[in-house]
C-alpha cells in the first residue's frame, strides 16, 4: 500500500486559529493593536509592545519583497523536490509586518523591493497557504 | 559583570564524526567530553555540584535527568532553552554561582549527534515560529533563515559573496592546522564562489556540516584552581541578552544589546576572536553589532582584515564550525574551547602569539526571522583586575 507523503503542515497553536481559518477562505488577516496602531505578525496572544489584546483584521494583501532566497535544498524534499529551485521570501506587507512565504515566480525575474500581491494555494482540505505573486 | 575569584580549570573536546557508521550515542559524546575536562583540571566527578547541559538530540532528557544519569548531585543547574548560546551562558552564570557560594565546581557540557538530515528535522520542529510560519514554505532549515538575512544585507548594504569569502577561506587554512577539524582540504576563493547553491545566496561553503561531537569546560573557585596542577583561564567580562525588541528579519541582532567590553577592555586589547560561525553572514553581523565596524560594513571589514591566526584580526583559529563541523549543541561551546586553548598556549601550529585576551560569542535559538539569544565574553590568561582599570 502506498502512503501519500505528508506535506509540512502548520499546527494551530490556539492563538493563530483565525489566521488559518481565514486563509482557507482566501483572506489574509493578521493582528492589530488599537493602542499602538500597529499590526503584528506572527500571531500572538497580546501586543508585544503594550500587552493589550489584539484584533484580527483583513489586510490588503499588497506588499514588497524585503528579502528572498532560491531554495535548492528544501526541507521535506518529498513535497518540494519537484518545485526546486523555488523562491522563499520575506514579504513586507503594506501594513508593516514581515511574512515569510513563497513568491510564485522564476528566481531570476524578481528583485528585492518588487511589489507583490497575495494569492492562495490550497494544500489540503484544512490548510491553505498564502503565497505571493509579482504585481 | 565582574568575574573575580573564579577560574576555568579544564576543558575537553571529543573527536567530530560526520560518518553515521562512526557515530556514538549522544550520551557518549557528553561523557567523553566530561571525562576529558575533569582529567584536564585534575578534578573528579564527585567534585561537581553544578551542571549546565546543551544537547538537542537527547529526547526525553534534560539537565536534571542527565545530572542523575551521570551521578552529579547539583546545587545549580542550567538547560538549553537559549539554544547554542547555552554553553557560554552556562559558563557565565556558573561562574556567578561559584562566586555566590551556590556551587563550588561547575561543569558545562555541550554535545550531540547530528547529520544534515537530522539537523533539517530539528530546525523544522525547533519552535512554533519556525514550524508554522517558515517550514510549510520549504524554507530549507537554518539555511533558509540565514539566506534571507544575507539577501537583505546584500540589498541594503551592497555586501558581496566575494567579501564574505575571506571568512570561509581563512578558517579553512586554520582547520588544516587542527587535526580534529572535519574539513582538511584547502578551499580557494574560486571554489567558495562557484560551489553549488543551497539556498541562494548561500552556497555550499557558507553552510556548516552538521556532525556529532561535544565539548566540556569545568569551572571552580580561584582558591581551588590554585591548588590544582592545571593552567587556569579567566573570565574578564560577559553578557547575555534575549528576545530583543526588533522586527523579524531585522539586521540588528541581539548582540547590539550586549555590553561585552565593559569599562576596562579596549577593542585593541583583544588578541583573537572566536565568533560563532554557523554562516559567514552571521559573523559579519556579530562584528557590526559588537562595534568592530559600522552597521552594514561587516562584509567590507572581513574582506579587508587579515583573519589569519597570525594576522591583524585572528578569527576562529581552529577553523570554526564552518570547517570543524557543527556538533549540534557542541557547536555552541566550540568557540569558547578554542579561546581557552589559545590562552593556554596550546594552539600548536595555529597559536596566536602572545594571546592574552580573547572574545568569544554564543548566539542561540533560531526563531521566526530571528536569533533570540546573544551572549559574549572576554576570556583572559590572567585573572581580571578587580575594580575599574
Amino acid at each position: 500500500m502506498m502512503t501519500s507523503p505528508t506535506p509540512p503542515l502548520p499546527t494551530e497553536t490556539g492563538v493563530d486559529g483565525p489566521f488559518w481559518e481565514r486563509a482557507r477562505n482566501e483572506e489574509l488577516s493578521i493582528q492589530y493593536c488599537e493602542c499602538c496602531d500597529r499590526h503584528t505578525f506572527p500571531p500572538r496572544t497580546v501586543c508585544p509592545a503594550c500587552f493589550s489584546d489584539l484584533s484580527w483584521v483583513e489586510v490588503s494583501g499588497d506588499g514588497s519583497i524585503y528579502a528572498y532566497g532560491t531554495v535548492y535544498r528544501p526541507n521535506r524534499p518529498v513535497i518540494f523536490d519537484d518545485r526546486v529551485p523555488f523562491v522563499i521570501a520575506v514579504v513586507e506587507l503594506e501594513e508593516g509586518p514581515r511574512i515569510v512565504s513563497n513568491v510564485l515566480s522564476e528566481p531570476d525575474d524578481i528583485c528585492v523591493g518588487d511589489p507583490v500581491r497575495v494569492t492562495f494555494r490550497k494544500i489540503t482540505e484544512t490548510v491553505t497557504l498564502p503565497m505571493f505573486k509579482p504585481v | 559583570m565582574a568575574y573575580e575569584d573564579v577560574a576555568i580549570a579544564g576543558y575537553g573536546e571529543t573527536d567530530y564524526h560526520s560518518d553515521k557508521d562512526e557515530q556514538w550515542a549522544p550520551y557518549e559524546y557528553l561523557a567523553d567530553a566530561i571525562r576529558s575536562a575533569l582529567a584536564d583540571a585534575g578534578l573528579s566527578a564527585e567534585d561537581v555540584d553544578g551542571l549546565s547541559v546543551t544537547s538537542h538530540e537527547l529526547h526525553g532528557e534534560n539537565e536534571v535527568t542527565l545530572a542523575k544519569h551521570f551521578g552529579f548531585s547539583c546545587r545549580w543547574v542550567l538547560g538549553d532553552s537559549t539554544g547554542n548560546a547555552a554553553p557560554l551562558i552556562g559558563i557565565l552564570r556558573g561562574a556567578k554561582a561559584i562566586q555566590d557560594g551556590r556551587a563550588e565546581t561547575v561543569l558545562v557540557v555541550a554535545g550531540d549527534t547530528s547529520s544534515p538530515d537530522s539537523n533539517m528535522e530539528l530546525m523544522e520542529e525547533f519552535n512554533t515560529g519556525l514550524y508554522n510560519y517558515m517550514r510549510p514554505y520549504g524554507f530549507g532549515g537554518a539555511n533558509g533563515l540565514f539566506a534571507l538575512l544575507q539577501s537583505r544585507h546584500m540589498h541594503e548594504y551592497g555586501t558581496t559573496r566575494e567579501q564574505l569569502s575571506n571568512i570561509a577561506v581563512t578558517q579553512r587554512e586554520h582547520a588544516r592546522l587542527n587535526p580534529r577539524a572535519i574539513f582538511q582540504d584547502p578551499l580557494t576563493k574560486e571554489e567558495y564562489i562557484e560551489a553549488r547553491p543551497i539556498v541562494e545566496p548561500l552556497h555550499l561553503y557558507d553552510c556548516v556540516m552538521p556532525c556529532s561531537g561535544g565539548g566540556a569546560v569545568v569551572l571552580t573557585s580561584q582558591e581551588n584552581a590554585d591548588a590544582l596542577d592545571t593552567d587556569p583561564v579567566y573570565i574578564h567580562t560577559g553578557d547575555e541578552y534575549h528576545a530583543a525588541p526588533t522586527e523579524p528579519f531585522s539586521l540588528r541582532t541581539a548582540f547590539a544589546e550586549l555590553d561585552v567590553l565593559g569599562e576596562s577592555i579596549a577593542r585593541d586589547d583583544l588578541d583573537a576572536f572566536q565568533l560563532y560561525d554557523n554562516y559567514p553572514i552571521w559573523v559579519a553581523l556579530q562584528l557590526e553589532d559588537l562595534g568592530f565596524c559600522p552597521k552594514g560594513e561587516g562584509g567590507a571589514f572581513v574582506s579587508e582584515m587579515d583573519l589569519s591566526f597570525d594576522g591583524d584580526f585572528p578569527l576562529n583559529t581552529g577553523g570554526g564550525q564552518l570547517s570543524c563541523g557543527q556538533a549540534n549543541g557542541g557547536g555552541g561551546i566550540l568557540p569558547t574551547i578554542e579561546a581557552i586553548r589559545q590562552l593556554r598556549g596550546e594552539g600548536d601550529e595555529r597559536q596566536v602569539t602572545g594571546a592574552d585576551l580573547i572574545l568569544t560569542t554564543g548566539p542561540g535559538t533560531v526563531f521566526y526571522g530571528d536569533v533570540l539569544c546573544a551572549s559574549a565574553a572576554v576570556l583572559g590568561s590572567t585573572p581580571p583586575k578587580t575594580g575599574v582599570a
